[in-house]
């Protein structure tokens, strides 16, 4: 093995938390987003709702996923 | 089809009792008798029903230990009721609840033989003797006063009276009726001699009895219209094999609603009686030769036919027993083999073997695939308990729709469908879990822990519609408006989380957030309930609904909950793959259930701070 190459392996492996920690925010980033993207449906879905049930509901909907990109939101912050 | 028969033979009977009583007085006068004897027994038997929570359960408990035993309890208790049906109504259920055996039982029923040819001689040797309507009258006084008291015993004792009091005006009636119809119509003209003659009256015997559905009656008016000349005493003969035989059909009919071993019970009574019928045909000439020695050794006069119908009566019973008692084990044994009961079809494990133990992550699969497995045969249960199919509930189609598509809930056997597809299944699982997870590695046997509490949920999600199922049967076609909305909002709400769970299940694969969305489904049951219980209260409060149907609605809401919970929590266990990044990440975003509460009802969030 000459040196080079061990020393990439040995980078790799203090960097190991590092590499772990960006896939982790890259994962939620990727959760926030599709979120998003599942919120904005519902509130399209909202606009045009005639039942005043169903859009409490989709309402409820769009609070609990806001919770969540929040809540994904705080973590990355900490991260 | 069946009904239709059974409709037009009963419309039949009316019409030709109704061209019987136009025709003649005097038949009305013997069916009259038929009618309040039989109004008699049923007294009869009532007034018995009111003892037998005590003094008959715990003779029967008590003296039945041998066949002489038994045999006596058979004769004594049916001579006592005239009748056999309430003693065989008692014999079934004791074998039902493996209290006597089914030998014991046969004993018992030959015993009730026996005794229900004692009324043969009460009739013939007092009944036509006397005027039997004098003693009918102060019994009814005294039946009716004391049905009016107000304990039990002593209403017992006063229906008691009464069925003795009717049975004997009935035969009074009976025996007037047949009197009378003699001066009109001499139905001894068509007396019939030799094998047709008697085949001709047995056949006679067994139609009367199967109408008039009680022997006892039929030999009354035997006895009565052999006393009045109107038949023969070789037809009366036949005759009362006839009503020997007949009376099988009414122990076939009570049969059907009975388990297996009331069924073979009413088997045993069916072959006694087909064998002393059998016998009493075949050995017809010796028995009268029997019965002519004994009846003079009893000191009965030649020409008292009555009496020699009675000794017939028993005569030919009595041997039945005596013939048939040494082979009442085997009897009992026959009908054990030939009669099974019909196993249900009970629902196997598709996913679990023996092979699969010996491997941790195989295990766990095949666990994994059962529990779906079953949550698909719950699922089916759940919907139909609430009167709705699956594939309605899986199909795009508005909710709303779907069920008012299936405003009549018909009553779905939940017990019986737990044990069918639901039991079995759950067993194996469990069995499976119990094998494997001591023998294996922490990782593995987490996982079959959480695997079998996910089996659990799904069986107390059965649980809870099983209770459900009560007041939605009762409550759902409500007249009161309000009342049959929120349970049509209950059957809404349950349909609905298994709708979502579909979707989950089928998403797991193409990565859409199960976790978040099970999350969301979380926060959706919990609003529903806060407002659902805010709907009742308000539905209370304006005197909508009364509150007794409120509390009902308010645990109804309880279990709906419990029901989706139930099937959220097992959806995280088994539509989940924790082992995916996306899903570990979707945990970080997961709300708790303070979280959850913020969102849904942001005061109350903060009054639990």
């Amino acid at each position: 093995m000459n040196k080079i190459k061990l020393m990439t392996r040995l980078e790799a492996f203090f960097n190991s938390d590092v590499k772990e920690e960006k896939k982790k925010v890259e994962e939620i980033k990727g959760v926030i987003k599709k979120l998003k993207a599942k919120q904005n449906k519902i509130k399209k879905m909202l606009e045009v709702c005639p039942d005043q049930d169903m859009k409490n509901a989709l309402q409820l909907e769009v609070n609990i996923i806001q919770a969540q990109i929040d809540k994904g939101e705080a973590v990355l912050k900490n991260l | 089809m069946d009904n239709t028969i059974k409709h037009s033979l009963f419309v039949l009977l009316f019409a030709l009792l109704g061209l019987g009583f136009w025709l003649s007085a005097d038949f009305k006068t013997i069916v009259a008798g038929i009618a309040v004897f039989v109004f008699g027994m049923l007294s009869l038997q009532k007034g018995f029903k009111f003892f037998t929570g005590g003094v008959l359960e715990r003779l029967l408990r008590n003296a039945t230990d041998n066949m002489v035993k038994r045999l006596l309890f058979g004769i004594v208790t049916t001579t006592l009721m005239q009748s056999s049906s309430l003693l065989s109504v008692l014999v079934i259920s004791f074998i039902s609840a493996g209290l006597l055996d089914l030998t014991a039982g046969i004993g018992i029923i030959f015993g009730a033989n026996i005794g229900t040819t004692t009324g043969a001689w009460l009739v013939a040797g007092f009944g036509l003797k006397v005027n039997i309507s004098g003693y009918a009258m102060p019994l009814l006084v005294f039946g009716v006063l004391l049905h009016f008291a107000k304990r039990k015993s002593y209403q017992g004792v006063g229906h008691i009276l009464l069925g003795l009091g009717f049975l004997f005006l009935g035969i009074q009636y009976m025996k007037d009726g047949l009197d009378a119809f003699k001066g009109n119509i001499d139905l001894s003209q068509f007396a019939m001699t030799g094998l047709s003659g008697l085949l001709t009256y047995v056949l006679l015997g067994i139609a009367v009895t199967v109408v008039i559905q009680a022997s006892g009656a039929t030999m009354v008016l035997i006895i009565a219209a052999l006393a009045s000349h109107q038949i023969s005493y070789e037809n009366a003969l036949a005759l009362a094999v006839g009503s020997n035989l007949g009376t099988t059909i009414t122990a076939v009919l009570g049969a059907f609603g009975a388990n297996i071993k009331g069924k073979r019970l009413a088997g045993a009574h069916v072959l006694f009686n087909l064998f002393t019928g059998v016998l009493a045909i075949v050995f017809l000439r010796q028995f009268i030769w029997l019965v002519d020695w004994l009846c003079d050794y009893a000191g009965i006069a030649p020409d008292d036919y009555t009496l020699k119908l009675a000794m017939f009566h028993s005569v030919f019973n009595v041997v039945g027993v005596v013939v048939m008692l040494p082979l009442s084990g085997l009897l009992a044994r026959l009908l054990e083999t030939f009669m099974r009961e019909k196993t249900a079809s009970v629902e196997l494990p598709r996913f679990l073997t023996k092979s699969a133990l010996q491997y941790p992550d195989t295990a766990v699969e095949s666990v994994h695939q059962e529990t779906r497995h079953l949550y698909e045969n719950v699922t089916h249960v759940i919907l139909r308990a609430l009167g709705l199919h699956r594939r309605d509930v899986y199909s795009g189609q508005d909710l709303t729709e779907v069920i008012g598509q299936y405003p009549e809930i018909k009553d779905y056997d939940i017990d019986d469908a737990y044990e069918r597809n639901i039991k079995g299944l759950y067993s194996a699982i469990i069995e499976f879990v119990s094998q494997a997870r001591f023998t294996w590695e922490m990782k593995q046997s987490g996982r079959l822990y959480w695997l079998r509490e996910a089996n659990l949920k799904l069986v107390e999600a059965v649980k809870a519609v099983k209770h459900l199922q009560k007041n939605l049967l009762k409550h759902h076609r409500s007249y009161n408006r309000y009342q049959a909305e929120e349970y049509d909002r209950i059957r809404f709400q349950i349909a609905f989380v298994i709708r979502e769970l579909r979707k989950i299940k089928d998403t797991e694969q193409v990565n859409e957030l199960p976790l978040l969305t099970l999350d969301a489904l979380k926060g959706r049951i919990k609003e529903q309930r806060q407002a659902a219980i805010e709907i009742i209260e308000n539905l209370i409060r304006e005197r909508k609904i009364s509150a007794e149907a409120g509390t009902s609605l308010l645990n109804d809401s309880s279990y709906v909950y419990e029901i989706q919970s139930n099937l959220i929590r097992m959806a995280e266990t088994v539509f989940i793959n924790h082992a995916a990044d996306s899903v570990k990440a979707e945990k970080e975003l997961a709300l708790t259930d303070h979280e959850m509460l913020a969102v849904i009802r942001p005061t109350q969030a903060v009054d639990h701070e």
